[in-house]
């Protein structure tokens, strides 16, 4: 007799793989509440009265965070091979270097657009 | 038929990914994906520099012959909305790929509804947004007036592009999960699709602070 075909496709999943996905389940909702804590922390530190470099640091670290929560639990890197990991890392480090490199390079309020602006608001005012 | 020639797994070991067995144990298609997630960091992290680079060399943003503050022209309730909207949709992509290894197509099918949800109703306030910024009667923001509305809509447009293409493969597999043709080897394909979407919400973690929040402090 032919089996049918939606049940021949998807047999149970093994006793170990139920486990981990059930306690898998539990740590989902535990990173997904500390990524929207994260973000109210984010929005309520710009109304506290830090300095800009503070702030920034603080952004910044938060942010770093909230990405190592996302790609560690919910992109399971903290479950599949380091090698995975070596190979995104890579491209995050010659990313972020060239990010880097790049802001440093340019000097601040150097561009004609940005010392044209003050003469522009003078004329119009 | 199909039971009898089933490989056996033993309780201790992990089940095997379908496919074709590799050298190094991970499947083509999820080694393929992290390699291209790993260069389109650096295309982000191009777009990102060049914004941060150009905010750098012109602080101002002048608009009709008018310095215009960005926090004039930001609406960070709308902002951190749709961030929370993205960080849910990761949440029910996560279930999604979970309820996928678990077999239960039905949950799984469930979950992939409400990433679509979600990442529908992101699309949408950027839409909203954009309209808004354009159609501002006081100062309106296009791609061509500033150099700040240039670089702000190309990267968040480019983000914008990648969930809609996200939306799109999403939708794609909702249709094939009720095809005959929709069985446990798909499984693999689901969890490299949810790769491609958390990897879209990293961006945006990174966009919510460096482009939005910045302007305030």
């Amino acid at each position: 007799m032919p089996e049918s075909p939606a049940k021949a496709k998807f047999s149970p999943a093994s006793e170990a793989t139920l486990k981990g996905e059930s306690t898998r389940f539990f740590t989902f909702f535990n990173v997904i509440l500390t990524l929207i804590g994260l973000t109210f922390i984010e929005l309520i530190m710009i109304v506290l009265p830090f300095h800009q470099y503070v702030l920034l640091a603080g952004l910044l670290i938060l942010s770093v965070i909230k990405f190592i929560l996302v790609i560690w639990y919910f992109m399971h890197l903290r479950w599949d091979q380091l090698l995975l990991s070596a190979l995104f890392i890579l491209g995050l480090i010659l990313a972020t270097g060239t990010a880097i490199v790049l802001y440093f390079l340019f000097p601040a309020g150097e561009s004609a657009a940005n010392s044209e602006a003050p003469t522009v608001q003078q004329a119009t005012h | 038929m199909s039971e009898a020639t089933a490989p056996s797994i033993r309780p201790d070991e992990p089940e095997p990914h379908h496919g074709a067995a590799t050298n190094t144990g991970i499947p083509n298609k999820k080694l393929a994906m992290w390699a291209f997630l790993a260069s389109d960091c650096m295309f982000f992290g191009t777009l990102i520099s060049t914004h941060l680079i150009y905010r750098r060399v012109n602080p101002d943003i002048v608009i009709d012959g008018n310095i215009v503050p960005a926090t004039t022209i930001f609406d960070i309730e709308l902002t951190s909305a749709s961030t929370f909207i993205l960080l849910m949709s990761s949440l029910t992509m996560a279930l999604t790929v979970s309820a996928m290894h678990k077999h239960n197509v039905k949950a799984a099918r469930n979950f992939l509804l409400g990433t679509i949800f979600f990442g529908g109703l992101f699309i949408g306030a950027q839409i909203f947004e954009f309209h808004h910024f354009v159609h501002n009667e006081a100062h309106p923001l296009t791609l061509t007036n500033t150099i700040f509305g240039s670089t702000f809509y190309v990267l968040t447009g480019t983000h914008g592009v990648h969930v809609l293409l996200g939306i799109i493969w999403l939708i794609s597999w909702y249709v094939f999960s009720f095809s005959p043709k929709f069985a446990e080897e798909h499984a693999i394909d689901i969890e490299v699709t949810g790769l491609y979407w958390h990897f879209v919400d990293i961006i945006w973690i990174l966009i919510f602070p460096l482009v939005y929040i910045i302007e305030y402090i």
